[in-house]
């Protein structure tokens, strides 16, 4: 009898997994179609510097410190289902975050409902990593999506597998192309082009800047953030109590080293970004510098991950770098402090002669080699992402900065006391500082290559730092911590691909 | 003798203190995310331990957040479209549902193969079971990738069999996307085959041979006589399954597309921003999550610890 009921049992577990069989199945991903022909790629050098633009603190946390406003969005209406015979278009993205992802399942709502023969599916891959995973996965399987949202340097990895869609054609098409969106888009800073063919186009950018503690500069007889590495030393010197605080959380990163070093005169790599030059006396001395912050106890390495963040709104440290995307989450660290201050965002600081660079960051978008039918949906949808209304809309929720000049104008003549979206609202003053960054815009080198070497150039930080080497790194002086650094990151990129 | 007792009393107060400080460091954790999913954003970042205000409502802005910001609305003239529109009930259900079956093949596929490898003789059985161990050191990350592409492979049985048929003319479909592919490569655990080894190793012969006399088949045996013996293990082995597929995150997100695919853990993803965290929304939404496995493990406390011990394993 007994036998008999495991024999029942296992029978229903056989059942329940054939039940499972009315979840909805993947489509199998079309055959890829073949790319338009490459095209003559814009222009990829980055706009003339400036000079550094004055910088002052800006306004004080709001009355209240207990109720901040909340980057929690506001319930979006109910999603529009696809209409009978839509094309589906899948898009991975990697917005973590939940007014992101609501956001941005709002915008393809939008175009769902104004183009019922497309039916474009927001999908929320994790973050940036694990999207990079997942696609590399589905390369090998040709499980492929139609859109994809990531690091400039990831849709490099992807076109580097032969995967992604050349959009040069499909921006000049007469009929259908960017049009007069075209003359709104710097290609410089917002798309992104490998060999010669640009493949992915960004609707928003970020920029890596200084934060800094004003009141706590003030306190120390300095009025303004630094602006050369002597500057910044000399606020350190002063601001600096170990281990009650400190001037500077340092959180070692390939984006904050080479924004250290090309305003320390250096290029980080070769005009055609095939290999790592931070060998020079530019490399050599800003890794010099971090050791000098690290040797007088001016600077740390944060244990948590944005543990910068924490201690930036508890008064513990006077700098931290960051993208400004995480303005809003500076605002509300800060903001309800046990001790409100003053704060206020800087390029970061550059050599006496030398002139200021800021660090583009910030995803981007491509499409996926399908079905002509599906590129041309995919395409339609990039096109809208561009529009005005749709950039204004999505760099309040972002803190990006738009690719469409008119929406980026239009979002810097805000009013902040009519701005809806409250988190934006709190930072914008900050935000319309850092539009006048843009202009020493300057992006990293981002073929898929480099992407693997991002972690060669972190250790190395974090060696020259802490004084530490291990099997991650080997020296800890500067001179030659620059020297097996450029030679780890030559050897990598050299075997990439291979 | 007096000396003898205070000694004694002195041993247990060291032993309760070492263990209490342990305890203490243990439950530090959830303390920590249970004060902390009550905090403001402000408090949770830049204060200490204890709240300065005690917001409960994080609890229902994480339940907005992790539902895709969108109220989960109830409609009585068709009850199961709330699986499909409100998406963290989804989630849980899909958890639970994952875990269980999980679990039911994970329990008959370890039970049949630790039996194997503790009660009967075949060559090459210790070698068999030396090269089943090894694969525990293979890491998962190394796997993702061709298991992965395994899934786009074998096509769903309902679509084959419609294909095979001839009922459909769509083709077959592959197991992205499906319950198959977040439950098939689950049901076999090398970890629980070594602990039902182990347990069943520690089983007496003579039980065996009392069986054999009675006319006992191995099934019989293992049916009847082993597995009533193997609670604790069985109690052990289900709920380090069930853990292991409740905080699953990285294979779901890689093998699902569509949100209603999805388990909990990928809704408080939602928290985790490129510039910074929610954290004390996180904290609520993790406390969310983890309160089914609390409750799992309090009633099926007295098992799990026994079969811990018993199988020679400790944490």
């Amino acid at each position: 009898m007994k036998t008999v009921r495991a024999f029942l049992l296992m029978v229903c577990v056989g059942a329940l997994l054939s039940v499972m069989a009315c979840a909805p199945a993947a489509t199998p991903a079309p055959p890829p179609t073949n790319a338009p022909q490459p095209t003559t790629a814009p222009p990829t050098s980055a706009p003339a510097n400036t000079q550094a633009p004055a910088v002052a603190p800006t306004t004080a946390p709001a009355a209240n410190p207990t109720n901040p406003p909340k980057p929690t969005p506001t319930p979006p209406p109910p999603q529009v289902t696809a209409a009978p015979g839509a094309l589906k278009i899948q898009f991975w993205h990697a917005l973590t975050g939940a007014s992101q992802v609501a956001e941005f399942q709002k915008l393809a709502d939008q175009f769902n409902a104004a183009n019922p023969q497309y039916y474009v599916q927001p999908i929320l891959q994790g973050n940036y990593a694990a999207t990079l995973q997942k696609m590399n996965a589905a390369i090998t399987a040709n499980s492929l999506p139609d859109m994809i949202l990531g690091n400039p340097g990831d849709l490099g990895t992807y076109d580097a597998a032969g995967v992604m869609l050349p959009l040069d054609d499909y921006i000049k098409d007469p009929t259908d192309g960017l049009g007069a969106l075209a003359s709104q888009i710097d290609p410089a800073l917002y798309f992104d082009t490998f060999d010669n063919r640009i493949v992915g186009i960004s609707n928003g950018r970020s920029i890596q800047v200084m934060y800094f503690n004003a009141d706590m500069l003030q306190a120390t007889g300095f009025d303004k953030p630094p602006a050369t590495f002597e500057e910044f030393e000399k606020v350190c010197q002063a601001v600096s109590k170990p281990p009650d605080t400190y001037c500077f959380a340092l959180v070692p990163g390939a984006s904050v080293f080479a924004n250290l070093d090309w305003n320390q005169g250096g290029a980080y790599a070769n005009a055609d970004e095939t290999k790592a030059t931070f060998d020079d006396a530019a490399g050599v001395a800003t890794l010099e510098w971090l050791k000098k912050l690290a040797d007088k106890q001016w600077a740390y390495i944060p244990a948590a991950a944005f543990g910068d963040q924490t201690d930036f709104g508890n008064g513990k440290v006077a700098f931290t770098i960051g993208s400004t995307a995480g303005l809003p989450f500076y605002q509300n660290a800060v903001q309800g402090s046990s001790k409100p201050f003053k704060w206020g965002i800087a390029p970061l600081p550059r050599a006496a002669n030398g002139k200021n660079n800021v660090d583009l960051f910030g995803p981007s978008i491509g499409i996926l080699q399908t079905t002509p039918e599906k590129q041309k949906g995919a395409w339609q949808f990039l096109k809208f992402l561009l529009s005005k209304e749709v950039e204004e809309e999505w760099a309040q929720v972002t803190t990006y900065f738009p690719a469409n000049r008119a929406a980026a104008e239009a979002v810097g003549a805000m009013d902040p006391t009519t701005v809806t979206n409250k988190a934006f609202a709190s930072v914008i003053d900050k935000y319309k500082l850092a539009v006048t960054f843009l202009p020493d815009g300057k992006r990293e080198p981002s073929a898929a290559a480099w992407q693997s070497v991002r972690d060669i150039v972190a250790n190395m930080m974090t060696a020259v730092f802490t004084g530490k080497s291990g099997a991650d790194f080997a020296a800890t002086d500067p001179a030659g911590a620059a020297k097996e650094g450029v030679e780890r990151v030559n050897k990598a990129l050299g075997e990439f691909g291979k | 003798m007096n000396r003898d007792r205070l000694r004694k009393q002195f041993g247990n107060l060291l032993i309760h203190l070492v263990l209490g400080a342990g305890a203490a460091l243990a439950l530090f954790p959830f303390a920590w995310m249970l004060l902390g999913s009550v905090k403001s954003y402000n408090d949770a970042t830049t204060a200490g331990f204890i709240p300065r205000e005690w917001l409960w409502s994080n609890y229902l802005d994480a339940i907005t957040v992790m539902n895709g910001s969108v109220p989960c609305r109830f409609d009585a003239a068709a009850p199961f479209a709330i699986l499909d529109q409100c998406l963290l009930l989804r989630y849980f259900v899909n958890t639970i549902f994952v875990g269980i079956v999980v679990v039911l093949g994970v329990l008959a596929t370890s039970v049949l193969a630790g039996y194997a490898f503790a009660r009967l003789n075949f060559p090459g059985r210790n070698l068999l079971f030396g090269i089943l161990l090894l694969t525990l050191m293979i890491p998962f990350e190394l796997t993702l990738v061709p298991n992965f592409v395994f899934m786009t492979w074998f096509p769903t049985p309902e679509s084959w069999l419609a294909t095979t048929l001839g009922l459909s003319q769509e083709g077959t479909h592959n197991w992205i996307n499906t319950y198959y592919a977040l439950i098939v490569p689950f049901t076999a655990s090398v970890f629980s085959i070594f602990l039902f080894r182990q347990f069943f190793r520690d089983i007496p012969n003579e039980l065996f041979d009392a069986a054999l006399l009675d006319g006992a088949t191995h099934s019989r045996f293992l049916w009847s006589v082993v597995l009533p013996l193997s609670k604790p293990a069985l109690v052990t082995s289900a709920l380090l399954t069930f853990l292991g597929t409740w905080n699953a995150l990285m294979w779901p997100l890689l093998v699902t597309n569509a949100p209603q695919m999805r388990p909990i853990q990928v809704g408080l993803t939602q928290f985790i921003g490129e510039a910074g965290t929610q954290v004390q929304l996180l904290m609520a939404g993790a406390t969310l999550t983890i309160l089914p496995i609390v409750i799992l493990y309090l009633i099926l406390q007295r098992w799990f610890v026994e079969g811990i011990s018993s199988a020679g394993i400790r944490g």
